[in-house]
C-alpha cells in the first residue's frame, strides 16, 4: 500500500506490504517528520534551528533530536572532507534560497539580485553533548537541508517498520528502507526529478535495504536577473556548484549515508573513483546525458 | 511634561543617593572587594573543556549490504532530485 502527502516542503511517500497497518504507519511517520520540521527547519521562525541561527554567538540549549541532526551534519562534513557543510545557510539565503521553494520559484527574477557569501566552515560549530548546547559564531547560519531530510527518512522508515513490519519511505526522492522487504526488493525508478511519473522511461532498480539518494540540479532552480541558480552550494566557493554531473544516485547503508555521498559526489570531477573506493554503488549522469555506473550498480538496460 | 520632570528629578535623587552612600563610612566596600577577589581566583582552577564534536574522528558513508539490482517490476517510488 502506498500513501503520499506533503511534508518538509516536498512529497513524502510511505509504502508498506501490510495494508492493514497503513494508518498506523502514516501516523508514526507524520510524528517523525513534524518533529524534524520543528527542530531543523531553516524556514520556520519558531524552529530550534532558527533560534540557533539568531543567537548572536551565544550557546543555545537544544533538544536531543536537533543535537542528533547536528551530529549527523558534522559527521557528514567530516566524512566528505567538507563538501557537505551545514554552515552554508547564509550563502544559500543570500543567493536567493531564503524561503520554501514555492516562494523562491515564484519570485520575480528581474527584481531579485543574488549575492554570494563565504562559507565559514563546519569547524566553527561547537556542540556540547553534556550541556546539550550548540554554539555558532555570530553571523554563521546553519542549513541542515542536505542531511536532515535524509535523517528524517531513516527515522520515518524505522518508525513505519516498527508498526508495519517492513516499510519504504521516500521524502523528496530520498529513500530509506527498514524491516522486511518484499521478495526481490523494493522497485524504484531513477529519474532527474522525484516528481517524474512512476511509469516513465529510464532505469529501475530493486533495493533490499539501506538507503538511496539522488542529487540533481535539474530541479530547484531560480533566476537572479539573467543568471540561473540552483540549491547545491559548493562550500569551497559559496556559489551554486559548477558540476560536470547532472544527476547522481547513490545506494548506501542508510539514507543519510546515501545523501552525503550523492551530494559530495556532485561536487567532484572524479566522483566515480571517490564512490568506487568507498564501495558505494552509484549511477552518475553527466551534463551531456552520458552515464557511468560504479561499485555494482546495474548497467542501464538498452 | 510634568511626568517627564518628575522622572528626571527622581533620576537625579537616585544618582545623588548613590554617590552619598559610597561616601558614607561603614558602607559595604570591604565585602564587595572580597567578592571580587573570589571571582578573579575562580579561573585558576583547571576547567574541563566541553566535548566539542569537531574534535571527533570522521565516519565514512557505509555501503549497502548488497548493491541495487536491475528489475522490471513496477516501481513504487521515484528517486530523483528534489
Amino acid at each position: 500500500m502506498t500513501v503520499a502527502f506533503r511534508a518538509l516542503g516536498t512529497t513524502a511517500v510511505i509504502v508498506t506490504e501490510d495494508a492493514t497497518r497503513e494508518g498506523a504507519a502514516r501516523e508514526a511517520v507524520e510524528l517523525e517528520l513534524d518533529a524534524i520540521d520543528r527542530a531543523c527547519s531553516r524556514f520556520r521562525p519558531d524552529s530550534e534551528l532558527a533560534f540557533v541561527n539568531r543567537a548572536g554567538g551565544a550557546p543555545v540549549t537544544v533538544s536531543p533530536l536537533l543535537l542528533e541532526a547536528l551530529h549527523v551534519a558534522l559527521d557528514a562534513a567530516r566524512s566528505s572532507g567538507g563538501l557537505v557543510d551545514p554552515t552554508v545557510g547564509l550563502a544559500l539565503r543570500t543567493s536567493g534560497y531564503d524561503s520554501t521553494f514555492r516562494v523562491v520559484a515564484a519570485r520575480d527574477a528581474k527584481t531579485f539580485h543574488a549575492t554570494f557569501s563565504v562559507v565559514p566552515g563546519w569547524q566553527t560549530v561547537e556542540l556540547d553533548d553534556g550541556a546539550s548546547t550548540v554554539r555558532v559564531p555570530d553571523g554563521v547560519e546553519l542549513d541542515l537541508g542536505a542531511t536532515a531530510k535524509a535523517l528524517a527518512c531513516d527515522r520515518a522508515a524505522a518508525a513505519a517498520a516498527a508498526v508495519a513490519g517492513g516499510a519504504l519511505v521516500s521524502i523528496g526522492g530520498d529513500v530509506a528502507i527498514a524491516g522486511d522487504a518484499p521478495a526481490g526488493g523494493w522497485p524504484v525508478r531513477i529519474a532527474d526529478d522525484h516528481e517524474a511519473p512512476l511509469d516513465g522511461p529510464g532505469p529501475r532498480v530493486a533495493l533490499g535495504g539501506g538507503g538511496l539518494a539522488t542529487s540533481s540540479t535539474t530541479v530547484r532552480r531560480w533566476r537572479s536577473g539573467t543568471v540561473e541558480l540552483h540549491h547545491l552550494v559548493d562550500p569551497r566557493t559559496g556559489r551554486p556548484a559548477e558540476s560536470p554531473w547532472r544527476t547522481v544516485s547513490v545506494a548506501a547503508g542508510s539514507c543519510v549515508d546515501a545523501n552525503v555521498a550523492s551530494t559530495a559526489s556532485f561536487l567532484l570531477d572524479d566522483a566515480p573513483a571517490w564512490l568506487e573506493s568507498r564501495g558505494l554503488p552509484a549511477r552518475l549522469v553527466r551534463v551531456d546525458g552520458s552515464t557511468t555506473v560504479v561499485a555494482g550498480w546495474p548497467e542501464d538496460s538498452a | 511634561m510634568t511626568v517627564l520632570a518628575l522622572a528626571a528629578a527622581g533620576a537625579l535623587v537616585a544618582a545623588f543617593a548613590g554617590l552619598a552612600a559610597k561616601a558614607l563610612p561603614g558602607h559595604h566596600t570591604v565585602k564587595t572587594t572580597q567578592a571580587r577577589v573570589r571571582v578573579t581566583s575562580a579561573p585558576q582552577q583547571p576547567a574541563t573543556p566541553p566535548p566539542l564534536v569537531s574534535a571527533q574522528s570522521a565516519a565514512t558513508p557505509t555501503p549497502p549490504a548488497s548493491p541495487p539490482s536491475q528489475t522490471s517490476s513496477p516501481p513504487v517510488v521515484v528517486s530523483g532530485g528534489t
